[in-house]
């Protein structure tokens, strides 16, 4: 593995790379820092800049472009007092206080050693579970791979809603959407009602496009009234250095909340949205003041913060290891891995472990480098973003929406089949249907279908076919895995009980 | 009938649209999606239950304020899509991001206010139109204009 990351460095510390990874990062900090625009969408929208870029250099820009939309949330969060993505909802609690309070920059320069912190202990984890991860899951047979796609809309129908029985509905809808067009095994036709471009099935981009970007904008549309009062922040000399002692001093807090962020990034569900809120909680728990939270309390960013881009690397793991994106963002990385050729599992370790090693690598130095972009030139960008009208900037990412769904095939019907999906989104949106759900199960279908196609067949060799999916170890600790899912809302709900507590 | 209970029956509804779809299929290409829609009328059965004894909470705000510009919006962007390959990519986007710019806006739009819009849109598009059919070489749609 060491000559692995060290070939990986070879590649990234090129000027071109590193020009790359400093577009993505001003890409993502400007799409961050504009509310109603989710990592998942910034990265969806600015997927067709990566389309004539090879497979490695596509994915070093969208990883920076992810990294740095979750950092960029937090300007908003602060200044705004709206969070830019749903990752930084907890920043808002005491960012905005220490803005008011004529603390804003100290704010920002918390958020920014927080966010680098929580994203290296993220790629850290990355790159030291994934590969033996993937030797596990190289192992894997049809059955496993059924059990998998079980699990994986389990935990993400469970965790992205707030009604458990839409998240599994959901997920359901995603997987009968996946099997239009031709069947993996039989080659049988379905669903098309005889329109012959949809033999190719629903184009995965383009169905995360419609599903993640056309609601949001919707919404926005709804909101045109709506404008954002911007928090003076003042500039202090000196003021970088001791924000910088103070931070690195609440190294618990600091490693408690990444590896949160990890975890759940991990498990595939809400991503940050979710690590952000859980890590607060349990700063306040662990807080010997926890009164102060919610005031303009240095650890609550910190708490948020971290946890929200140790997400990042977290969610990448499973996407690697098992092909289930970790979090939502992570399937927009998923169609881009397809649409480059690349199957997203284990044997993206075992054939193109130089694309992968030098994709993490390019997180880390992403994550390095959003220090300096973020203390230069973070504060300033926001300030000018927030300040774009709804006027222009939705029908901007409607354009960005139409772009993105053509380039992928040169196809008007995928633009189309967009826009039908996204008015279908936001009608199920309006309902509370999270699209998260919806888009995993679209990705978990192929896999979930295979598998249980295939295994079945190798059943027909055992008394009972069925028995197939239960006569093996591995599956059992899927099962397992999935019944432990079922029980985890309820594990989240107490925390988020917690945190309503707090939050009165 | 309210938006969760409407939504449940919906369901069920284009559940068995696909049920009958899958009668001519064989085995291996029927039974995942069998499963599939046997799963979604039991949770929209379900959701019915939940909403109508009063466990949960009925969704009452289906229709969104604001409900005609989002009409207008859809049809605004579906007539853009339509266009696309008759009037090309630049013409139509200026003119469509113009047009949804102006209907959006909460201010009365004054004429010079329309030719400011309509040039900060084309310099947007032929920003675009530079950077991904010159630079990035990704294929743009192509009209009868451009």
């Amino acid at each position: 593995m060491i000559e692995a990351v060290a070939n990986a460095f070879g590649h990234i510390l090129t000027l071109k790379v590193l020009l790359m990874i400093l577009a993505g990062l001003f890409g993502g900090l400007i799409s961050g820092a504009l509310p109603g625009l989710t990592a998942t969408m910034a990265v969806a929208l600015l997927v067709p800049f990566t389309f004539s870029m090879d497979p490695t250099e596509g994915l070093i820009v969208l990883g920076a472009i992810y990294m740095a939309c979750i950092y960029g949330g937090a300007f908003s969060a602060i200044l705004v007092n709206t969070p830019g993505t749903p990752s930084s909802i907890g920043t808002t609690f005491d960012g905005y206080p220490m803005a008011k309070k004529g603390e804003g920059e100290k704010a920002i320069l918390v958020a920014t050693f927080a966010s680098v912190y929580g994203g290296i202990v993220g790629v850290i984890f990355l790159l030291f579970l994934s590969p033996p991860l993937a030797n596990v899951a190289l192992r894997f047979g049809p059955p496993e791979y059924f059990w998998m796609a079980v699990f994986g809309v389990t935990i993400i129908s469970s965790l992205a809603s707030k009604n458990v029985l839409k998240g599994f509905l959901g997920g359901a809808i995603g997987l009968l959407i996946s099997t239009i067009g031709i069947a993996p095994i039989g080659g049988d036709v379905r669903f098309t009602a005889g329109y012959p471009p949809l033999q190719g099935g629903i184009e995965l981009i383009v169905a995360l496009i419609g599903f993640f970007c056309i609601p949001e904008v919707l919404t926005m549309v709804t909101e045109r009234q709506k404008t954002f009062h911007i928090a003076e922040t003042e500039h202090r000399k000196g003021l970088l250095l001791k924000t910088f002692v103070d931070v690195m001093r609440r190294q618990g807090n600091l490693l408690r909340s990444s590896i949160i962020g990890t975890v759940v990034g991990i498990l595939p569900g809400a991503g940050g949205s979710v690590a952000n809120l859980v890590a607060y909680n349990e700063a306040i728990r662990v807080s010997k003041t926890p009164e102060k939270f919610g005031t303009g309390e240095v650890d609550g960013i910190i708490a948020t913060e971290s946890s929200n881009n140790a997400v990042v690397g977290g969610g990448i793991i499973p996407l690697v290891t098992l092909g289930i994106p970790g979090a939502p963002p992570d399937a927009i990385l998923y169609g881009v891995l397809l649409i480059h050729g690349l199957r997203p599992g284990p044997e993206l370790f075992s054939m193109h472990s130089e694309i992968i090693f030098t994709f993490i690598m390019s997180l880390f130095v992403a994550t390095i480098l959003m220090l300096p972009v973020g203390v230069i030139s973070g504060r300033l960008l926001h300030k000018t973003v927030v300040r774009i009208p709804i006027r222009f900037l939705a029908p901007v990412i409607f354009f960005l929406t139409i772009i993105g769904s053509y380039a992928i095939r040169n196809n008007i019907t995928d633009v189309y089949i967009m826009l039908t999906l996204g008015v279908i989104g936001y009608a199920l949106k309006r309902l509370e249907f999270h699209p998260g759900p919806i888009t995993l199960g679209l990705i978990l279908g192929p896999i979930g279908e295979m598998g249980f196609v295939q295994a079945l067949l190798m059943g027909q060799m055992l008394p009972n076919k069925w028995m197939i999916f239960f006569n093996r170890p591995l599956s059992w600790v899927l099962i397992i895995l999935s019944l432990f899912s079922l029980f985890w809302p309820l594990f989240i709900k107490k925390i988020a009980k917690g945190w309503k507590i707090k939050e009165m | 009938m309210q938006g969760d209970r409407a939504a449940a029956i919906v369901f069920i509804l284009v559940s068995v649209v696909f049920w009958t779809q899958t009668s001519g299929l064989q085995y291996n290409g029927a039974i995942f999606p069998r499963a599939i829609i046997v799963f979604i009328i039991l949770l929209s059965v379900g959701l019915f239950v939940q909403k109508t004894v009063g466990k949960g909470e009925e969704q009452k705000t289906f229709l969104p304020p604001n409900l005609g510009y989002v009409l207008f919006s859809i049809v605004i962007v579906a007539l853009w899509i339509y266009c696309l390959d008759i009037l090309g990519f630049i013409v139509s986007s200026i003119l469509f991001l113009s047009i949804l710019t102006v209907v959006i806006d909460v201010r009365k739009t004054s004429p010079l206010g329309i030719i400011q819009v309509v040039a900060i849109h084309a310099a947007l598009v032929g920003a675009f139109w530079v950077t991904f059919h010159l630079f990035l070489l990704v294929p743009l749609p192509e009209g009868y204009l451009i």
